[in-house]
């Protein structure tokens, strides 16, 4: 270990201001790269739109072709396959969410690590081999998800709101499917949703690390360069705002109550999406000095966690407040949470909290950056997303100048509190 | 098996011949008059340090009819201190851009903030402030213990595993001894304790010289030792502060049943065995060590992804523990597929590692790139280095573990795995949790 640890120590001092570089392979992938010094490792995190919004009908579709990514490919079976990225300390992953399909790699840089972490990173994403043993052991294991997904009240509650703010829209189904929908899957379906989706046209690659950009370009070429060149996904629908309240309670054997509050959301190029970044961290995203962990948390005691955020995919999400607590506080503590939202809505916020949250924003955001894995979070929303290469540079900028009015117009625009969705997962009896 | 593994990486290994020294690593050690240690590590990959402070207590100090009692007094050092409000610390901290929160544990109580480095004198000084001053309210205490309350419901009470792990340990170890007790407490004593109990714990256990300050980031060593100096040194080293000795007691072949709703059948074993800090043979520890990687993989591979019988398999040996721990083995069976099925599975297995050690050689050396490049990945966070910095130094076993790790790991053989696996894991006394599902209606 010791060579190593020279090594870090060499280089250590090196401290540059991030430099986001972009490219598009020859493929149609768009490339984002942030080349970091001090430690010898790369991270590579590839992103399709390949995710459970492009299920259709077939819920669990996209993450079980997830799943079986790395079981086989042409040349290697799944054991072969772990041990080349072991063997190696290589860190090989693939989960699904709604939007994005992430296949990613932490891999040390020197040589001949590199190379072999790479070509088996290649290979597994270009030349998948799916075979049903794998998919028949997949089904089972998503129908265990799914089994233990329904003895957990929060996961419950999550199912059930996503059901009812998104309603006929992509995003509504888990995207572990049901028990039904996952039967009827097949081998043909999982390549054919592969053929169509890890595609060049529909991936942005993020890498970050101390690699040059010959070689990122390199790398990323490398990986383009086997997958077919496709076309981007299409575009989902935006959600649908809700029409009216609903009070949805479901009833489960738990000690608390977890209590889901909110309703239509945004898309992260909604014109007010910096005030109500600022908004919502102010109210409920900042931990314990946000207004509503003090409403209930550090005034009343009635939950461990309460807290508020949007969602921020393609198309609009959510907003939510979301708190959880013993079964009899449940009426208090969501009173208490709608009467805070609805203050907050119609009363701008006084000049000291705005300072504060600013403050906090901007005093903090050297942390955002911090590592390489922070780094590598953003590279890919900015690549998934379509934003700016400055949106870091200037999102400090864009934050300072927000009033207090602002925030209250775009939470009165936005928020209808007579249309909110108010849903318990708890025991009342 | 190391100069296999050099090979492999194409290093030297004369180059790994030299001793450990911390001054290369960008590390600083001292200690204050009044008993304070700090170490310091720089990281000048952003310009942002974390500061961590740990005291030498946690819930293996602890005895029923006040368990929990170090969490609670972790939640209530938020609650203002003769300088600063309820809540100000957080506020303050917030308002100069600090992520802030605080940890207890078994062994440890420690607190941090991760901040831009222009504000390293504030983090120190104000979570100085908090090591004495701090004013115990009865109102505070009340909405803090029902805030606690609601926090063990939501981990533990509202969790079928999780239960399973609490009557795990409950039968593993003695009641009289450390590691019987949850670390959050069990409610009844959460309901119970006064505030005096929690001012008792804070005067005897929160002084200079039973903490560790620990800053990683781009900070200066002088400057960080200077502050601590300027803000803890005015404290006096407390006499009365002896190292309390509570080792845990285990006890072998106990088992629980527990029927709960849940949808997913859970079961978990414990074997007792030493830590690294209690063991005689310290190479028998990385062993042990070294068993749970193997044992992880291979079972993962044979009943996970072969026989298809398990849906999930966990393993765990807690290597840095105080006191005599437990090494765990825990499963969800496959649909259809028995506990006595699995449990059989996991015996021969394990038997088989027993017989004939060379047929792990390839997990072995896997294991090791593995552990050699998971040493670099976790400096990518100053908060990982911070914290094992931090609890090596609080449970008293050095932070050169740290830097030793990889190399000790490395010099552990297959049969000496095997050998470890013969002498502790022996299933006829081993402790066990059986979860049987009673459905969610």
């Amino acid at each position: 270990m010791r060579v190593l640890i020279l090594f870090l120590m060499l280089v250590s001092s090196a401290q540059a201001k991030l430099d986001i570089q972009y490219w598009t392979t020859p493929e149609g992938a768009k490339v984002f790269f942030a080349q970091t010094k001090g430690l010898p490792m790369l991270d590579i995190q590839l992103n399709f739109d390949a995710a459970a919004s492009t299920d259709g009908a077939q819920f669990g579709l996209a993450s079980l072709t997830s799943a079986l990514l790395g079981s086989a490919t042409e040349y290697q079976n799944e054991e072969q396959i772990i041990n080349a990225f072991e063997s190696v300390g290589a860190q090989f992953s693939a989960s699904s969410l709604k939007d994005m399909s992430i296949v990613s790699l932490r891999t040390l840089t020197r040589q001949p690590i590199l190379k072999k972490s790479l070509d088996t990173f290649t290979q597994v994403i270009t030349q998948p081999r799916f075979i049903q043993t794998y998919l028949t052991r997949e089904k089972r294991q998503t129908l265990r998800a799914i089994e233990a997904a329904k003895q957990s009240p929060a996961s419950v509650a999550s199912k059930a709101f996503a059901e009812v703010v998104f309603a006929d829209h992509p995003y509504a189904h888990a995207k572990i499917g049901t028990t039904q929908s996952v039967d009827q899957i097949s081998l043909k379906d999982l390549k054919q949703h592969y053929q169509r989706y890890y595609v060049a046209k529909n991936l942005t690659i993020a890498l970050v690390g101390d690699i040059s950009r010959v070689q990122a370009k390199q790398i990323a070429r490398q990986i383009s360069h086997g997958l077919n060149v496709g076309a981007k996904a299409k575009t989902n629908p935006m959600v649908v705002s809700l029409q009216k309240a609903q009070i949805i309670h479901i009833e489960f054997p738990s000690k608390q109550t977890h209590l889901l509050i909110g309703q239509t959301g945004i898309n992260r190029s909604h014109p007010d999406y910096y005030t109500l970044y600022l908004g919502n961290h102010i109210f409920g995203g900042s931990g314990l000095t946000s207004i509503l962990s003090d409403e209930i948390r550090e005034q009343k005691g009635l939950a461990y966690s309460a807290y508020s955020y949007f969602t921020k995919m393609k198309s609009n999400g959510f907003f939510m407040m979301r708190m959880q607590t013993k079964n009899d506080q449940a009426d208090e503590a969501k009173k208490i949470a709608i009467q805070t939202l609805k203050n907050f809505r119609n009363n701008a916020i006084d000049a000291q909290k705005l300072q504060d949250g600013k403050d906090n924003i901007i005093g903090g955001f050297a942390l955002e950056t911090a590592s390489n894995a922070n780094i590598l979070t953003y590279l890919s929303i900015i690549g998934f997303y379509d934003l700016p290469l400055d949106y870091l540079s200037s999102f400090t900028d864009k934050i300072k100048d927000i009033s207090a009015e602002d925030i209250q117009k775009s939470y009165k625009n936005l928020i209808d509190i007579d249309k909110l969705i108010i849903l318990s997962v708890g025991a009342t009896k | 098996m190391k100069a296999l593994i050099l090979l492999f990486f194409g290093l030297s290994q004369s180059l790994f011949a030299n001793s450990l020294d911390l001054v290369e690593q960008g590390i600083t050690q001292a200690t204050l008059d009044n008993g304070l240690q700090i170490v310091v590590k720089i990281d000048r990959r952003a310009p942002v340090f974390i500061s961590q402070l740990w005291y030498k207590v946690g819930a293996s100090d602890e005895s029923r009819p006040t368990t929990g009692v170090s969490h609670m007094l972790e939640h209530m050092m938020f609650k203002g201190t003769h300088t600063y409000k309820a809540g100000e610390f957080s506020q303050i901290i917030a308002r100069n851009g600090g992520d802030e929160n605080a940890f207890t544990s078994k062994d440890f109580t420690a607190y941090y903030q991760k901040m831009h480095r222009s504000k390293l004198e504030l983090a120190i000084k104000m979570e100085a402030n908090r090591m004495r001053n701090l004013t115990f309210s009865d109102q505070e205490l009340a909405k803090e213990r029902q805030v606690v309350i609601e926090e063990r419901r939501m981990r533990v009470e509202d969790k079928p595993n999780a239960k399973v792990y609490e009557n795990l340990r409950l039968i593993s170890f003695d009641e009289k001894g450390a590691y019987h007790s949850p670390v959050i407490g069990f409610q009844k004593d959460l309901e119970t304790y006064s505030l005096n109990d929690l001012r008792v714990w804070y005067e005897k256990y929160y002084a200079p010289n039973n903490a560790t300050l620990v800053v990683v980031g781009d900070v200066d060593a002088n400057q960080v030792i200077a502050l601590a100096k300027q803000y803890f040194g005015v404290y006096a080293h407390n006499p009365n502060i002896k190292n309390t000795k509570n080792p845990s007691i285990a006890h072998t072949g106990k088992s629980r049943i527990l029927k709960l709703k849940a949808e997913l059948p859970f079961y978990a074993l414990s074997f007792p065995v030493p830590s690294l800090k209690t063991i005689k043979d310290k190479r028998n520890a990385y062993a042990l060590e070294m068993l749970g990687y193997v044992l992880d993989n291979g079972l993962s591979k044979s009943l996970i992804r072969n026989q298809q019988i398990a849906s999930s398999i966990g393993v765990g040996y807690l290597l840095y523990d105080k006191y005599d721990t437990l090494f765990t083995l825990s499963f969800i069976p496959a649909k259809g597929v028995s506990n006595d099925t699995m449990l059989k599975a996991i015996k021969a297995q394990v038997t088989e590692l027993i017989n004939n050690p060379e047929l792990i050689q390839g997990e072995l050396t896997r294991t090791k790139a593995r552990l050699e490049a998971d040493f670099v990945f976790e400096q990518d966070q100053i908060s990982t280095q911070s914290y094992y910095l931090g609890m090596l130094t609080t449970v008293g076993l050095g932070i050169d573990k740290m830097f030793t790790y990889v190399d000790n790991m490395n010099s552990i053989s297959a049969s000496e795995v095997s050998a470890i696996a013969k002498q502790y894991l022996n299933f006829n006394q081993a402790n066990s949790v059986e979860l049987i599902p009673q459905g969610v209606k």
